[in-house]
């Protein structure tokens, strides 16, 4: 655990991590990414802390991953970042990370968004991939058409 | 007669040499000032906006005792001139006439640009549309709207952050915090050893630098995985402000600075980077020599350039908030599923809003638990919660639990760190006794703001003046009580240590010099604002005057502490067994009283150590 908090504080302190693809973003495989070996990402932390602005690569929401404002890659870093809140407010049908991740989505009805996530609850959160819950949301939501 | 010709030429030479001298270097000063004064700019002005406080602020230009500037940024890229570093005047120079030029090296310096332009009257030379970095960073907070100073509480359990972190939120149109964004100033710590840790974090080791990261990971990182809760503070700042200090954010980009722990810290810098903004306000100055995370929300506070705080509380919070609106029969079917390990249903025959609820207090239950496990995304823990959401979804949309309640006791009504004391002693020989602590609370000080039923303090020093001797009495480095109550639910871990030089009479040394540490561990039972502990753990003592030996006894202590917000009360016993038979246990049985206001307290203290009394009445202030 230690070595994990370790890992973090030195992640969170670097600047960006553009080798890792958006399955490499976020919270959880950052903490984990750590036990594949503590060297390498520090080796990663001090080279990419020395490459000027680079720091602010994060800056639009998009920790780990190249910068890009579609809102694919924008809906794929919240849920990563927020896999284990969102799952929860899902299950409640309301809260926090729907309200923004139907705005990421461009979804004005938060409600009924709510409502589709609670709906499909067990599809959606099958695995832990934040590419199949996404694309799993945006299934739900064409097909019931939450968003309209 | 030859000789003295020559001589009378050379002379008339040099004389020449030096006049054509005088007169190149007065033409190039001229052609120099009428350069700079085309552009409206002349080397007085220059001079002048050097020693502008912003100037100084946005170079992070501190003056040494003997008057000389230096930056304390590291990074030699955040200057442009050479001695850059330390001459604000060269820096500003070197800048102005990169700016005339309109040098592409400027895209880094947009909050420097807005000064130069403000106060040297230039026109823009480098359009912000011609830095594609820039832009692309802008482009990313082009949603902001506000800035918030934040405060992640006390975190007893770790060092790092025992005594609170702080940092900005810069926050989104639309009000979900979500969606806002961080702005950290951290340490990149190399070492996982932990005193070279301690070393390197006192001593400047570690380099430390901004980072700007979505919002949500600081929520992730201290409300949930910590259990801390995290206050946020509007900063009040007009749209210009806001505008110049997410430039300001950009030029630190890649600089650097080296890390101290107790002085140039996060908040520090933090503060620091407000402080260029609002540069009138003079910020920096407020700061002690010890920077206490909180003091920097203080100063704010006291200079009325802070909305109201907003707590969002932590994991653990939102557990007991949850828990305290059951029934009795719901709380029931929490504790069974718990007690399951999660892996149990609640009970049959109760209505779904019923069900809904300890479902929803079983998982918030297991999130604060097992944060770190859920996080990392564990197997099994993943799969026990995952079927606990997938029987919660099935309920359907469920009225719960009333919203979090805005309540909560905000830190920056806490007293103020640094504390002195004088006091008096009755014991077998009279004495005064004068006392400066550093930081930050101890058990009986005033207790709003303050974790409950705890203390840590660091950096202690006593001098005594007893038989018309003023002596060192005593230099604790650290002491910590962290009492957390066992309930229905947990039994979390009491502790106590500390570390420090203290004089005492033992084994027929009088008032000798003893260094010691001690670590105790156990469990506390509490009913409102009173609690009872027991603890048992080791002390290791050495005198210096005596046998030059390590001592390592094992103890047991015993104890009640009551906190309010006018009076605190602390009755403690502890038993110290030796290591050698034939020494006698040790007892030492202590009350210590304190009546306080804020900042202010009055203290009655009595000890029984070692078969001596002593009494002891103080006053004192905090500040």
């Amino acid at each position: 655990m230690k070595k994990a908090l370790i890992a973090f504080t030195v992640l969170m302190s670097t600047s960006s991590f553009a080798a890792y693809g958006p399955a490499g973003c976020g919270f959880g495989t950052m903490l984990l990414g750590e036990q594949k070996g503590l060297p390498m990402n520090v080796i990663a932390a001090t080279i990419n802390g020395s490459s000027g602005n680079q720091t602010f690569g994060m800056s639009t929401g998009t920790l780990g991953c190249k910068v890009d404002d579609s809102t694919k890659v924008a809906a794929l870093n919240f849920i990563e970042g927020n896999k284990v809140a969102l799952a929860k407010d899902a299950a409640l049908g309301k809260g926090e990370t729907l309200a923004a991740l139907a705005k990421i989505y461009k979804c004005s009805n938060v409600e009924s968004f709510g409502e589709t996530l609670q709906g499909n609850y067990e599809e959606i959160f099958m695995n832990n991939s934040s590419e199949k819950i996404d694309e799993t949301i945006t299934e739900a939501v064409i097909s019931e058409k939450s968003c309209v | 007669m030859k000789r003295l010709l020559k001589q009378l030429f050379q002379k008339s030479l040099v004389y020449k040499t030096s006049l054509l001298k005088f007169y190149f270097y007065g033409l190039l000063a001229f052609a120099g000032s009428f350069l700079f004064h085309a552009h409206g700019v002349t080397q007085e002005s220059i001079l002048e906006m050097s020693n502008h406080p912003q100037w100084l602020k946005l170079l992070r230009y501190q003056k040494n005792i003997l008057g000389h500037y230096h930056s304390q940024a590291d990074d030699p890229n955040f200057f442009l001139s050479k001695e850059g570093k330390h001459s604000p005047y060269k820096e500003l120079k070197s800048f102005v006439e990169a700016y005339e030029k309109g040098d592409k090296k400027l895209c880094r310096f947009f909050a420097r640009q807005d000064f130069v332009k403000r106060n040297l009257n230039l026109k823009e030379r480098i359009k912000k549309s011609d830095c594609p970095e820039y832009m692309k960073f802008r482009e990313g907070l082009k949603r902001v709207e506000k800035a918030y100073l934040v405060f992640s509480s006390y975190h007893l359990e770790s060092p790092a952050s025992a005594f609170g972190h702080t940092f900005l939120r810069l926050g989104t149109s639309g009000n979900n915090q979500l969606l806002d964004y961080g702005v950290n100033y951290a340490a990149n710590v190399t070492t996982k050893n932990a005193l070279l840790y301690a070393a390197l974090g006192i001593t400047g080791g570690f380099t430390g630098n901004f980072t700007t990261l979505p919002y949500f990971y600081k929520i992730r990182e201290y409300n949930d995985h910590e259990s801390r809760d995290i206050w946020s503070y509007e900063v009040k700042l007009s749209d210009n402000d806001l505008d110049l200090l997410i430039d300001h954010l950009w030029e630190m980009g890649s600089n650097y600075f080296d890390y101290f722990y107790f002085d140039e810290n996060c908040s520090y810098h933090i503060l620091a980077l407000l402080d260029a903004i609002l540069y009138k306000e003079n910020l920096i100055k407020e700061v002690s020599s010890f920077v206490v995370p909180i003091d920097t929300v203080k100063i704010l506070k006291r200079k009325s350039l802070i909305k109201k705080g907003e707590n969002r509380i932590s994991a653990r919070k939102k557990f007991l908030h949850h828990w305290d609106q059951l029934k009795d029969d719901e709380k029931s079917s929490v504790i069974s599923n718990i007690e399951s390990d999660y892996r149990s249903v609640a009970k049959e025959g109760v209505n779904k809003e019923s069900q809904a609820k300890i479902l929803e207090t079983t998982i918030s239950h297991l999130d604060y638990k097992k944060s770190s496990e859920i996080l990392l995304e564990d197997k099994e823990w993943t799969g026990v919660r995952r079927k606990l959401l997938i029987k919660r979804a099935k309920l359907g949309r469920q009225k719960t639990f009333d919203d979090i309640s805005d309540d909560e006791v905000d830190p920056i009504l806490s007293h103020d760190s640094m504390m002195f004391r004088l006091s008096y002693i009755d014991a077998d020989v009279d004495f005064y006794k004068m006392t400066l602590r550093t930081t930050l609370h101890d058990s009986i000080d005033y207790p709003v703001g303050q974790k409950e039923f705890s203390g840590l303090t660091m950096g202690t020093f006593s001098l005594s003046y007893r038989e018309e001797n003023i002596e060192i009495d005593e230099v604790n480095i650290y002491d910590i009580l962290s009492l957390s109550p066992v309930n229905e639910l947990e039994f979390p871990m009491s502790f106590s240590s500390s570390l420090g030089q203290k004089k005492i009479n033992i084994d027929s040394c009088f008032y000798c010099s003893t260094y010691s540490f001690e670590g105790y561990g156990g469990l506390s039972f509490s009913h409102e604002n009173i609690v009872f502990y027991f603890l048992s753990g080791l002390k290791s003592l050495y005198l210096d005057k005596t046998d030059n030996r390590l001592r390592l006894w094992a103890g047991v202590k015993v104890g009640t502490l009551f906190q309010s917000e006018m009076f605190s009360l602390r009755v403690e016993s502890t038993r110290v067994i030796r290591e050698i038979e034939s020494m006698p246990d040790l007892f030492h049985h202590q009350a210590q009283l304190s009546i306080h206001s804020r900042n202010q307290f009055f203290r009655g203290g009595y000890q029984y150590f070692n078969n001596e009394h002593s009494l002891e009445l103080s006053l004192g202030t905090h500040f």
